[in-house]
């Protein structure tokens, strides 16, 4: 698998580096080794030696005699090949086809503005036809905001290092054990969810790490020299939050995934709240850690909501609506009591109607995509390792 | 560097018994603690310096505000001591309107908290009519800017919170209170608290009576907790105690804090528990600032104490106003308190405390109001030294060895008590770790200062005479910081210090006690504080006791007489920290290695009981609420077993109906084998948690 994982060659040289996550099977290695990247062949040893296997051939093969029948024949292009593939294979072709749907452009409503675009293919009288439907906009904040209140709140952030630090260093690499934690995640019993949030968190990646280009905002150590931040500051720049961006889609995913699941159980509002607060954890322990400012995870909460929205969407068989969201930084300043700090409520309710204000947010018109053949497939399979068989347990007493 | 005697203690010999420490806070502008206090001779009334005072007999707050004599109002332009007019008087000093008042627990009281102008310092010092008011000032230091908020009228209690008749309120005194854990919460998910004073930031919403802080109601609280919905992170930030910028506020993000821990304890219980029982007690609460909490001497905390347990006491009364009856029942849990000061009851902090208690029982003879105090952490420190009469008359060296650590940013102080009564000559020499000595005596020099090459102030050496509050005479000294300052400011030389005493006339079975006050990081590292000691072969031996005649060393370092220097007034249910479990078999369960004690043979005043502080010898700490709902965590000191013990008293006193502190503690031993307080750590005896006969464990706040 060496080749396929090339850049880990990088990786290796800054273990501390969130890249790892650029390949979705190291994040599976953060729950359960090895194992889902083979299939289970690990687990069963379903492979042998070469030279071994070539003496075995020689002496069992025998004379050529050509088969009557072929194997079942694939459907050109059907989702349903995916299920032949290993994890890593389905990742890329999966990826292949979702990334080349999508393009930059700095236009917006403002200026500075970077926005992530969704390509609509139509056939038309001209032959093929794109319609560029807005997802997010994202403009930052000003170099006042940054190194006024934002940094004087991450500098306070530090009071909590020795409370936070064994979560600090452990949710370096991607904390899907965290996720597992919550929504009891396992190779074994939930395989292609796992595969369904590293594609969520691998499409989050690519779109944050073009939106952090844009920016290019110094992190809180460049600012001064007593932040001190407690783990390496990452090599890319700060705004939008990588960390918060990639939590705050899985949590997305994954709490509409079960609540989709049609079993009353995982329709309670439970789960999509700790998923939440983890995301918003992890979050702003990169505050604390002093890598982040706070409108940072703003801005990474509002890009993975938007991304996981629009992601469960090409997933659906019908009704694939979402709505274009637009976050201007240079907006996001103190009103009356607000505070420039995130709360992952506020941007959580501005999703949920746009009558719930927050500072900066503002939501602007839905958009229908059309289906993305291999991510619903991925979605499908998912969905089923929570749906079960039977009936529904009895409510508990009390 | 050299030791200089010509000067004068500019506050001691008054005739108004002054803080031992102001000469070192006032008296130069280069002592360090002083270098943001404007100097007292600046006539501008800037109230910076907060203030415990004693007021003299028959004196009371209203008049020492005023200035009225024999209830006579002087007019603002007439003269009243000195050259100083009524009005500069007025404006001077400002006593919040709560102790101006003569009602209820109020009346007699005969101790006030004021901020004053630190002029007025210097005129209790110069003018003796000043004593017909005032017998004694403390300063809580150290000082610091006050901003006072003109506009905001104190909040009017809207809808008084009524509790049930019988019921004990739960007081708690402490730093960062977790008020949305569900320990705190009643069955319908409301709060518990029926008030809330955060004596940090200033606010509109004050305390009735009181000008700074900020009430939070419990209006407040549930208003807050319904629209967070669940999240406790969002409920302090909608209340409005949590900003990630302002470092006194990251508390309640924190995994625990000491007094929600305390609390807990106290009077946390499982909301969904047997809600019928007395467990879900109401609870009213005063937040410490960050400036009494982070000093570990204990000097800033007498003025937020004393106006804590004021808004307790007033806090009652205002919920029984427009009832028939007296108000509840007050059990309060103040888990503080140093290692320095007389150990005898005298100090102004503790003299407050016994006064409001008299006060109150005074005025609600039937109903209890219990302070309980932790016996303190310092019996292994090292931080007390007994001098025995005998010892001096056979000149036996009684000297003691005190060390101050290098890197110390905070200063250091050592105070030697003579006993009540001493009538001889005692002296004392100080000698620095390069070598300066001087010689301080009753009869001789009475103030000395250590002053480096450019003048500067390094320590100071004060002796204080007995005065009108003060009957023992008090040796001070205090060294400023070892570790150098970004401003090149004085530094003290680190190392062993040393303290010969010599003394004649003393009675016998008498002591000279020395005590190093507490210098400590109580909560978190922001003042680089090291806690300097008595160094003594003995030390490092666990128990000690004075040994055999004709021994060639005797052990003046002792850990009995360790005990909190705040914990000493009669009024204080005192308690000590002991193991839950033992690890030898059948083994009786044993006191917490650094629990404090009291004096050996004076066991009428010193601990009263002790209570779990310690699970074994090797799981340490008592495990109760943290910062959120449903999280727990260890924290370990004498600190957790005074709120144990607050919560049996109150179940007693719901139960029996005792009237008077003690007898509740009391009656909290009475199934004990000891028929009295016959050990000065244990008091009464070790009082543990239900063992099994109470299956419904939600009632207790310790589980194991």
């Amino acid at each position: 698998m060496a080749q396929l994982n090339g850049l880990n060659g990088l990786n290796g040289l800054n273990g501390l580096n969130g890249l790892n996550g650029l390949n979705g099977l190291n994040g599976l290695n953060g729950l359960n080794g090895l194992a889902i990247a083979n299939g289970l062949s690990g687990a069963a040893g379903a492979t042998a030696d070469p030279s071994a296997l070539l003496t075995t051939h020689d002496g069992i093969a025998g004379s050529w005699q050509a088969p009557a029948t072929s194997p079942r024949w694939p459907s050109f292009d059907s989702a349903d090949n995916l299920r032949l593939w290993g994890a890593a294979f389905r990742g890329h072709a999966l990826d292949a086809s979702l990334f080349t749907e999508l393009t930059f452009a700095t236009s917006g409503p403002g200026p500075s503005t970077l926005t992530l675009f969704h390509v609509e293919r139509r056939s038309g009288t001209a032959g093929i036809e794109c319609d560029h439907l807005p997802i997010i906009s994202i403009r930052a904040p000003g170099p006042q905001q940054f190194g006024g209140e934002q940094l004087r709140l991450t500098a306070g952030y530090a009071a909590l290092r020795i409370d936070r630090i064994h979560e600090i260093v452990s949710q370096i690499p991607i904390p899907l054990g965290f996720i597992g934690a919550i929504a009891f995640l396992s190779d074994v019993r939930t395989p292609r969810t796992i595969e369904l949030l590293m594609a969520a968190h691998r499409f989050a990646v690519l779109v944050e790490m073009r939106f952090k280009q844009a920016f290019a905002t110094p992190r809180p150590a460049d600012f001064s020299p007593q932040i001190q931040p407690v783990i390496p500051t990452p090599l890319h720049g700060a705004f939008p939050s990588g960390h918060a961006t990639e939590m705050f889609i899985m949590a997305r995913v994954l709490s509409t995934l079960l609540a989709s699941a049609g079993v009353d159980h995982y329709r309670e509002g439970l789960w999509k709240q700790q998923l939440m607060r983890l995301a918003y954890r992890v979050a702003v322990n990169r505050t604390i850690a002093g890598v982040h400012f706070p409108v940072d995870s703003v801005a990474g909460c509002a890009l993975g909501l938007a991304l996981g929205d629009y992601l469960v969407a090409r997933c659906q068989k019908a009704d694939r609506v979402y709505r274009q969201r637009i976050f201007d930084g240079s907006e996001f300043t103190d009103d009356g009591n607000d505070q420039q700090d995130f709360a992952w409520g506020l941007v959580d309710d501005a999703f949920a109607s746009p009558a719930n204000k927050l500072a900066g947010l503002t939501t602007g018109g839905e958009h229908t995509v059309a289906r993305a053949p291999m991510l619903g497939w991925l979605w499908d399979q998912a969905l089923a390792e929570w749906q079960g068989d039977g009936a529904p347990a009895p409510a508990p007493r009390g | 560097m050299e030791w200089r005697t010509e000067g004068q203690s500019r506050f001691q010999g008054r005739a108004i018994t002054i803080d031992p420490l102001a000469d070192w806070l006032l008296g130069d502008a280069g002592a360090p603690i002083a270098a943001t206090v404007p100097s007292p001779d600046d006539l501008t009334p800037d109230l910076s310096l907060r203030v415990l005072i004693r007021l003299a007999e028959g004196v009371t707050a209203a008049d020492l505000a005023t200035f009225a004599v024999n209830g006579v109002r002087p007019a603002d332009d007439a003269i009243v001591f000195g050259d100083v007019k009524a009005a500069t008087w007025r404006s001077s000093i400002l006593i919040a309107s709560t102790y101006r008042q003569a009602k209820g627990h109020w009346a007699g009281a005969r101790y006030c908290t004021a901020r004053i102008a630190p002029q007025v310092v210097n005129w209790l010092a110069d003018h003796d009519v000043l004593a017909s008011f005032i017998d004694s000032l403390t300063i809580s230091v150290p000082p610091e800017p006050l901003v006072i908020r003109a506009a905001g009228t104190p909040l009017a209690m809207q809808a008084t919170p009524r509790i049930a008749a019988g019921s004990v309120l739960m007081g708690l005194i402490d730093d960062g209170l977790c008020l949305a854990s569900d320990r705190f919460r009643s069955a319908n998910g409301q709060t518990r608290s029926v008030g809330l004073w955060s004596q940090q930031f200033t606010a509109a919403s004050r305390p009735p009576g009181f000008d700074y802080g900020r009430l939070i109601t419990r209006r407040e609280v549930n208003t807050a907790l319904g629209s967070s919905g669940g999240d406790e992170d969002a409920f302090y930030r909608i209340i409005g105690l949590y900003d990630a910028g302002l470092p006194q506020t990251t508390w309640s993000a924190a995994r625990t804090t000491h007094g929600t821990h305390v609390m807990d304890i106290a009077a946390g219980a499982a909301p969904e528990g047997d809600v019928a029982g007395s467990d879900l007690r109401p609870i009213v609460s005063v937040q410490l600032p960050d400036v009494a909490v982070d000093d570990g001497s204990g000097h800033s905390l007498g003025y937020y104490l004393l106006d804590g347990l004021r808004f307790i006491a007033a806090m009652a009364e205002r919920m029984a106003e427009g009832t028939d009856g007296p108000p509840n029942p007050v059990v309060v849990t103040v888990s503080y308190g140093n290692m320095a000061g007389p150990h005898d009851g005298s100090s102004d902090v503790e003299r407050a405390m016994d006064d409001l208690v008299r006060g109150w029982s005074v005025a609600y003879p039937s109903v209890p109001f219990v302070i309980v105090m932790p016996s303190g952490n310092s019996y292994l420190a090292d931080c007390h030294a007994a001098l025995p009469a005998d010892g001096f008359e056979r000149d036996f060296p009684q000297s003691l060895t005190w060390e101050i650590l290098p890197d110390d940013g905070t200063p250091n102080l050592v105070q030697v008590w003579l006993p009540d009564g001493f009538d001889g000559v005692f002296s004392l020499q100080v000698s620095t770790p390069t070598g300066q000595t001087v010689a301080l005596s009753t009869k001789g020099t009475s103030f000395a200062e250590l002053r480096d090459d450019k003048g500067r102030l390094v320590a100071q050496a004060i002796s204080c005479p007995p005065s009108k509050a003060r009957s023992r005479h008090l040796f001070q000294i205090c060294v400023t910081r070892t570790a150098p300052d970004d401003v090149g400011g004085p530094v003290a030389p680190h190392g062993r210090w040393r303290l010969t005493a010599a003394a004649s006339g003393m009675q016998t079975g008498t002591h000279v006690h020395a005590w190093v006050q507490r210098d400590d990081l109580p909560r978190r590292t922001v003042r680089n504080a090291r806690q300097s000691r008595f160094v003594d072969p003995c030390g490092g031996t666990r128990d000690r006791r004075v040994p055999n005649e004709g021994a060639e060393h005797r052990c003046l370092v002792d850990g009995a007489g360790s005990l909190n220097a705040m914990a000493s007034g009669s009024s204080v249910v005192v308690v000590a920290g002991a193991f839950v479990r033992t690890d030898m078999a059948g083994g009786v369960p044993d006191i917490a290695p650094y629990s404090g004690a009291g004096f050996k043979g004076e066991e009428n005043r010193g601990v009263d009981l002790a209570a779990p502080s310690e699970e074994s010898v090797v799981l340490a700490g008592i495990r109760a609420g943290g910062a959120r709902s449903r999280s727990s965590v260890r924290l370990n000191g004498t600190s957790v077993a005074a709120p144990f013990v607050a919560r049996r008293i109150a179940d007693r006193i719901e139960s029996f109906r005792q009237a008077s502190p003690k007898s509740a503690a009391g009656g909290l031993v009475s199934t004990f084998a000891r028929p009295s307080k016959s050990d000065e750590r244990q008091g009464w005896g070790i009082i543990r948690p239900a063992a099994t006969d109470d299956d419904n464990s939600d009632r207790h706040p310790l589980r194991f």
